[in-house]
């Protein structure tokens, strides 16, 4: 077993970039202030010292055509990683990532592959307000054709990554911004994490919590409150929202019975929805309970510090849909 | 251009009307799946363009790509095979007359979304310009993409990195309907280009010859390194915009004057001056071209 260091997801993120450059000519990096500035989030700070302006490329504030010209340099064999500087900012992409990205190898053969990282800092939890603080994973999930990453850890950002790399597709990387600074253990020679794998975390046979990027920690600081009222937490990452990690869900739930999905994005049609239907396709037999979802509220996220945190979940809302599931 | 290219220039320009007319007949006969676009009375820019690229140029087409593809060598067996929905159409059978590629011949797409290959040129002649490789990216579109965002993001992106970038603009007057000056403050597109410091070119689009020698002195300093550069076609769909157009938006007359300008009578004319042409030739040029694409027919029809 390697070594490990304790990094934050902002370094892991930082060093599978560099990672990428340097052992992968046709990679460059593309997106707004990413040079000098190093990002919105300081993520990419640096990294133009090592590799200079032609492959770390500032652009005009043109959602659209970074992610449409990244593409376009794909279809000719580069490996273009973009930054939206906010996720909410994708919403202006969307041509590129739909009609093209997600489409042109599928409809014109293997030789016109467009294969691109966008990596988006994205969701609540900063007080950023109604077009700062979106997480468009369920949005996307409706998209034929791309992959999208939630990574809840350091290990994971950089691992997905790489996997993400390996995987020559078109792949969202949803990183939420209050993770960043989050601390964790990175082998010393970061490591692929594969495309479409979740990860068990904690183990427990009276309910399924299935999570990804942010409301994994909450998950398991739930698993532990719920622990001391002995009931045991299956805690499931996802890592990968698509394609969905079925079996991995499916094996929980078969052992729990019970189950919550606790994601970022708004609950209609989201993340949670697709895992209900899998559910209820595929474990209808196993269920003690409703499939319960947890999730972005209906309606605009708010600033204000006093109204945002109930927009979303939260240890203490798992807690009460998980009591609520356990006495059903 | 040379007596020889002038009539390779008339046959291909010939061979595409053929392709469309046919096309046509085979649409209004309901035995073609979905919609399509001709591009009747545009010959002269894909030929005209097409003939001043080289090999290791890439080209980006648009929804009404036909003929870009023809003009760059396209198998029009193949071509109908796609149209037709066929296995070995160039998309297998699942884009259809707006969906078709080839990369041997560096032609990277007929597409279904206005100006939507317009910033993937941009990202080809990037990927060039970093890697350092030969060629430039030409992208064909109609006047009424500039109507979409895109287009100025990625005229403004290849300015400012001075990227090996043709924006070929083929101003057939119409967006669907809409004419051109209701929905441009300025009178022509090529104006377009000084907003972002790009120089243009305004060519009589049906004048394959003017054609021909703009692009081939613009691609030359496009290769150079010395940035993009804009050309206006001036242009003039004679088909309706798609099946089932019967152009209810524009008057009898002005068709009749562009039937004038007809950019295939105007060549033929011009090589019959010079003796290069006679009307024996061009009855053999049909009856080629008719067997031709009834060959094409049939391969297309049991692909």
């Amino acid at each position: 077993m390697s070594t490990t260091r304790q990094i934050s997801m902002s370094a892991a993120i930082r060093e599978a970039l560099t990672t990428l450059l340097r052992e992968h000519e046709e990679v460059f990096l593309i997106g707004e202030d990413i040079g000098v500035y190093g990002g919105a989030f300081k993520i990419t700070r640096g990294i133009v010292d090592e590799f200079g302006p032609e492959r770390i490329i500032d652009t005009p504030i043109s959602e659209a055509g970074i992610v449409s010209v990244a593409a376009g340099a794909a279809l000719m064999g580069s490996r273009p990683i973009i930054e939206i500087m906010f996720m909410d900012f994708m919403a202006l992409a969307f041509d590129g990532i739909i009609n093209i990205a997600a489409k042109w190898q599928a409809t014109y053969g293997d030789e016109f592959a467009t294969p691109l990282i966008i990596r988006a800092p994205a969701g609540g939890g900063r007080n950023y307000g109604p077009t700062h603080s979106q997480s468009f994973e369920g949005l996307l999930l409706n998209v034929p054709n791309l992959t999208i990453c939630c990574p809840s850890n350091p290990a994971d950002a950089a691992g997905l990554l790489l996997g993400a790399y390996d995987a020559a597709t078109t792949v969202i990387m949803v990183e939420h911004k209050t993770l960043y600074a989050r601390q964790g253990p990175v082998a010393e020679r970061l490591e692929p994490v594969p495309i479409g794998q979740g990860a068990r975390l904690r183990s427990g046979s009276d309910i399924s919590l299935i999570a990804y990027g942010r409301h994994v920690p909450a998950a398991l600081q739930a698993a532990e409150i719920l622990a001391a009222e002995d009931v045991q937490a299956d805690v499931i990452d996802l890592r990968t929202v698509k394609p969905l990690d079925a079996s991995l869900i499916l094996d929980s739930l078969s052992n729990t019975g019970r189950g919550i999905s606790i994601e970022e994005s708004p609950v209609i049609g989201g993340v949670g929805a697709e895992i209900s239907a899998v559910v209820m396709e595929s474990a209808f037999e196993y269920l003690e309970a409703p499939f319960a979802r947890l999730g972005a509220a209906e309606q605009i996220i708010p600033c204000s510090p006093a109204l945002e945190p109930a927009c979303f979940p939260s240890v203490d809302s798992i807690v009460v849909k998980a009591r609520e599931l356990i006495s059903y | 251009m040379t007596d020889d290219q002038l009539l390779t220039a008339y046959r291909t320009m010939c061979r595409i009307r053929a392709f469309e007319l046919r096309l046509n007949e085979l649409f209004l006969q309901g035995l073609v799946p979905g919609t399509t676009h001709l591009c009747i009375g545009q010959e002269a820019c894909a030929v005209g363009v097409n003939m001043a690229l080289t090999t290791d140029d890439m080209v980006f087409s648009n929804h009404r790509g036909h003929g870009h593809l023809l003009g760059r060598g396209g198998d029009p067996a193949r071509m109908l095979a796609e149209i037709f929905g066929h296995p070995n159409g160039y998309s297998g059978g699942r884009g259809g007359s707006q969906h078709m590629a080839v990369k041997d011949l560096n032609f990277m797409g007929t597409h279904g979304i206005t100006a939507g290959t317009i910033p993937l040129a941009v990202g080809a002649a990037l990927n060039r310009k970093i890697h350092r490789q030969p060629g430039v990216a030409v992208v064909f579109f109609g006047e009424g993409a500039i109507g979409e965002g895109i287009f100025h993001e990625s005229l403004n992106m290849a300015a400012i990195w001075k990227l090996p970038v043709l924006f070929v603009c083929e101003n057939n007057q119409y967006a669907m309907s809409t004419s051109h000056g209701d929905i441009s403050p300025v009178a022509n597109a090529a104006e377009r280009a000084a907003a972002y410091a790009m120089n243009s070119r305004m060519v009589d689009g049906n004048d394959v010859v003017a054609t021909y020698a703009t692009t081939a002195e613009a691609r030359s300093g496009v290769a150079a390194g010395e940035g993009p550069v804009f050309i206006e076609l001036q242009t003039y769909r004679i088909s309706g915009h798609s099946r089932g157009d019967e152009c209810p938006y524009r008057s009898r007359e002005e068709e009749a004057q562009w039937a004038e300008r007809d950019p295939i009578a105007r060549l033929r004319k011009r090589l019959e001056d010079a003796g290069q042409w006679t009307a024996a030739a061009d009855t053999a040029l049909e009856t080629q071209l008719a067997v031709e694409l009834a060959e094409a027919e049939e391969i297309a029809r049991e692909s």
